[in-house]
């Protein structure tokens, strides 16, 4: 196909002519092959592969940004909660779906192209098609990745136009792709394509399919309504007062062996009182996700935290709780650039009710001290301190209580910022003082004083006798992490001797605690630990024997289920049954949900003083 | 080299040639001088392009050959017809004509006339004729009507005619030359191909494809004739060469080169155009090979 090249005064005038010809419907394959029209030019080839690259990156860069910004305004409810912020979130998507584009079309190309030079001429539509059709999958399967879509994006008209628009952008993606693909491949092969693989109208319908494919698990939840309801009337019944514990960064093995050596009289004495001890597989989530999951005994999708932090692109109503990969952009590409706000996960994201929250209700007193995701405290009957309040603490205005690190009724008498101040003052203990200077100063604020201020709080608050209390302890999580860079022999044994420690400590305050509960569920977890699968559940109820653990499971949220159940709260559908290894109280009723809050995404509080608290703990 | 036809374009271009005598009225028959010159100008050598292009857009689209070459005769018919007028003294007044001298030469003028008036209803009987035993589901004979009627009248080849005989080498710009291209060459192409693909009953978007298609292949045809006129001698073309020299062609507005350039890039969009017919399109990739092939 190579063509006679013109002088370069008549390349202009053919220039012209070409120009006019196109205008009268010559040289015109209409818009679906324009790459193959300038494939067919006769023009430098390198002038020719820029442009071919110009138009796929703009094009491309526009469709891509498109069904990004639907998809990721679908997954964050912000279709139907604030639908003027695609347009904002669709220019804050061109420039890294340009970049994304142009590289990815290079790639694709030089896949291409090698490809065609082993199998030169008849492959060529079936391999640009083919590459197509991959690349279209893998744009629509990335913006729909987190299917189904919210609760409040269930309604049939926002699936309708979903499911509309999603079908013209995969085909035009498509056919755009194939379309470069082709153009490129006639221009260096000088073969022209004799055939068309699948047909205009076969297209469309594959991205019809591949549409609702997508949309599926979306379709199938319509009608699910999980939209903010009002919080049921709860019946109560026969209550009794729970505890929730929960240790981020001990793995199963190292319970075992603590358990049987006897270093943790408390726990062992739980288990020979009729507890029992079981076992789940690490799960790979973000810690404010599990110990939410933990606290609500609800999968993510329905409590609605799915991360440790979300990102607000400027000119955005409502920031996004989720970005998936676009993470990693929005965190070292846009927010160095200010064009994000970068904002920490905050407890009015959270969209189901925790344990706490709903045994509150009447007005009973509950204490929740340092578990995640409850950054800015709720203000519930009893004592609330917030994730992260040691460290926040010291930044809060006069007043703490009431704040938004720590909330409490007007009877109850702990002082926490007093609390603070006594822990900060306290001697280390050996096994913290012993540790190189530099080491034992960032594990003494982040990790040891840390845990032990909200242990202190806990004991102190105990007087409350609250209906339902949590505890969440991170020190062996953050010792571990930051032992990890030490010398192996110093690291090891410094991280057991704390650990050791650490869990003692936890003992007693359960040895002083124990009289006031009637079920108590620790939960031992991994967390960042390297080593180990195996989280560990303890789980007892008072004058309840359970059976032991045998091959099977035990679910946090199962475990925690039971909990629900010997507070007195009716079971919900929604929640998995309490394990069948202990006896537990009839439900006083069956509903079919506790209602959910409204997510305001942490509006009126930013959160920066929590954020970088995050940060220095090496969260983020 | 001089440019061939396939063999399986010469097997139809031959079923063309055989039947084009025998859609006529013989020439012992009164007026046998109009029948002569009828026969004259209709059987002389060419390549039957047109024809050809009628039979092989039919014949992929599933339409019989056979049952379809009276269309392609019709068409060439109206080429032939197209030529004699051409060639008159008030028009083109060429003297060489397919190798032969013009019909006005050989019959006068007035008998030249009545032949291409002659050739040109027979045309338009034969297409009517033949469209009605098609059975067609998406179009009529009408239609088909229609179609040549327009590619001949004033919007056609007739169009084009009158503007290349009524513009002055100086006025000739890029628009008009288009026009008196697009309508003196490209309409019956047009024409050609898209009553192939309605006789077979095609359907509305492969008629598109054969549309762009004709559309593209007839100015390629017309540039690569030009290009003839400049670079081949009479015994090559079989006529009078040299006779665009008042006359603006594309071969003087873009030189040797360029029109060459221009006549591959329209040829390559026109193959290009064939992708989704794939490769039961290749007679018609055959077809614009040879197109360009007879330009360089």
């Amino acid at each position: 196909m190579p063509s006679p090249s013109p002088s370069s005064q008549e390349s202009v005038a053919l220039e012209q002519v070409r120009a006019e010809l196109r205008n009268r419907g010559y040289l015109d394959h209409g818009f679906e092959r324009v790459f193959l029209q300038d494939a067919l030019r006769p023009q430098a080839s390198t002038s020719a592969l820029l442009r071919l690259l110009g138009r796929v990156t703009l094009m491309g860069a526009a469709l891509t940004a498109l069904v990004l910004s639907i998809g990721l305004a679908a997954v964050n409810g912000h279709l139907t909660a604030a639908p003027l912020d695609l347009l904002p979130l669709f220019l804050h998507l061109l420039i890294p779906a340009s970049v994304v584009v142009a590289g990815g079309f290079a790639s694709l190309a030089l896949l291409v192209l090698a490809l065609l030079r082993r199998h030169p001429g008849r492959h060529m539509v079936t391999v640009t098609f083919t590459a197509a059709v991959v690349a279209g999958v893998v744009v629509g399967a990335a913006a729909f990745y987190q299917l189904p879509l919210r609760g409040e994006e269930r309604s049939p008209l926002v699936l309708l136009l979903v499911a509309v628009v999603l079908p013209l952008v995969l085909y035009g993606l498509v056919q755009l792709i194939e379309g470069a693909l082709l153009g490129l491949a006639v221009r260096l092969t000088h073969r022209l394509p004799r055939r068309q693989l699948v047909s205009r109208r076969g297209l469309a319908w594959g991205a019809v399919v591949l549409a609702l494919a997508l949309l599926l698990p979306a379709f199938l939840a319509v009608g699910k309504d999980s939209s903010p309801q009002e919080a049921p009337s709860l019946p109560l019944g026969d209550s009794g007062n729970v505890l929730l514990v929960g240790i981020d960064g001990v793995n199963g093995e190292e319970v075992d062996y603590l358990l049987a050596s006897q270093e943790l009289p408390t726990l062992r004495g739980l288990l020979a009182a009729g507890g029992t001890l079981g076992s789940y597989p690490r799960r790979r989530e973000a810690p404010a996700v599990f110990w939410t999951t933990v606290a609500t005994a609800l999968p993510a999708a329905e409590h609605g935290v799915r991360s440790l932090d979300a990102y607000r692109p400027l000119g955005m109503q409502k920031p996004l709780v989720e970005s998936g990969w676009l993470r990693w952009y929005w965190l070292h590409v846009a927010e160095p650039l200010g064009l994000v706000e970068h904002r920490p996960v905050l407890s009015d994201l959270r969209r189901a009710p925790t344990l706490w929250e709903l045994a509150s209700r009447g007005g009973r007193p509950v204490l929740s001290v340092g578990w995640w995701g409850t950054y800015p405290a709720q203000a519930l009957p009893g004592l609330v301190v917030a994730h992260g309040a040691y460290q926040t603490l010291p930044q809060e205005a006069p007043g703490a209580q009431g704040g938004s690190v720590a909330s409490a009724s007007e009877t109850l008498q702990v002082d926490v910022q007093q609390l603070r101040g006594a822990v900060a003052a306290a001697p280390l203990t050996p096994a913290v003082a012993a540790l190189p200077k530099g080491l034992r100063s960032d594990l003494e604020e982040r990790a040891w004083r840390a845990d032990l201020f909200y242990l202190r709080t806990f004991e102190e608050a105990l007087a409350l006798e609250p209906v339902v209390a949590s505890l969440y302890l991170a020190a062996p999580d953050l010792v571990s992490s930051q032992l990890e860079e030490q010398p192996r022999a110093l690291g090891a044994l410094a991280r057991s001797r704390l650990l050791l420690r650490q869990l003692r400590l936890l003992d007693d305050v359960l040895s002083g605690a124990l009289p006031q509960f009637d079920g108590i569920a620790v939960i031992f977890d991994p967390g960042r630990r390297p080593e180990g699968d195996e989280g560990r559940i303890l789980l007892w109820s008072r004058g309840r024997a359970c059976e032991a653990v045998k091959e099977e499971v035990l679910d946090p949220e199962s475990a925690v289920s039971g909990l629900f159940r010997l507070s007195g709260l009716p079971q919900s559908e929604e929640l998995p049954p309490p394990p069948s290894l202990c006896p537990w109280p009839s439900p006083p009723a069956t509903v079919e949900t506790y209602g959910s809050r409204e997510q305001s995404a942490g509006d009126e509080v930013q959160g920066e003083d929590y954020l970088e608290n995050l940060r220095s703990l090496g969260y983020l | 080299m001089k440019a061939r036809l396939d063999e399986r374009l010469l097997r139809w271009a031959g079923l063309v040639e055989k039947r084009l005598p025998t859609l006529i009225p013989g020439e012992e028959q009164r007026p046998e001088v109009v029948h002569q010159a009828m026969h004259y100008a209709l059987t002389s050598p060419g390549k039957r392009l047109r024809p050809v292009l009628t039979l092989v857009a039919a014949d992929i689209f599933g339409g019989d050959p056979l049952g379809v070459v009276e269309l392609a005769c019709a068409i060439e018919m109206v080429h032939a017809a197209s030529l004699i007028l051409d060639d008159m003294p008030s028009m083109d007044d060429a003297k060489l004509r397919r190798g032969r001298v013009t019909t006005h030469l050989e019959f006068g003028e007035d008998i030249a006339l009545l032949a291409s008036f002659a050739l040109l209803n027979r045309a338009f009987a034969l297409v009517a004729e033949r469209g009605q035993t098609l059975s067609l589901r998406r179009y009529t004979t009408e239609d088909m009507v229609h179609h040549l009627a327009d590619a001949i009248g004033s919007g056609g080849l007739i169009g084009g005619q009158a503007l290349d005989l009524t513009s002055s080498p100086e006025e000739l710009d890029l628009e008009r030359l288009e026009y008196i291209h697009s309508h003196k060459t490209g309409a019956l192409f047009l024409a050609a191909g898209e009553i192939g693909a309605m006789a077979a009953d095609a359907r509305r978007r492969d008629l598109e494809i054969i549309s762009r298609y004709a559309k593209n292949l007839g100015l390629a045809f017309q540039i690569s004739d030009d290009l003839l006129d400049v670079t081949a001698d009479s015994d090559q073309t079989g006529k009078d060469s040299g006779q665009d020299e008042g006359k603006v062609t594309f071969v003087k507005l873009l030189g040797v080169e360029g029109a060459q350039a221009l006549t591959q890039e329209l040829l390559d969009f026109a193959t290009a155009s064939l992708a989704p017919l794939g490769a039961r399109a290749e007679p018609l990739v055959s077809l614009a090979r040879f197109v360009q092939q007879r330009g360089h």
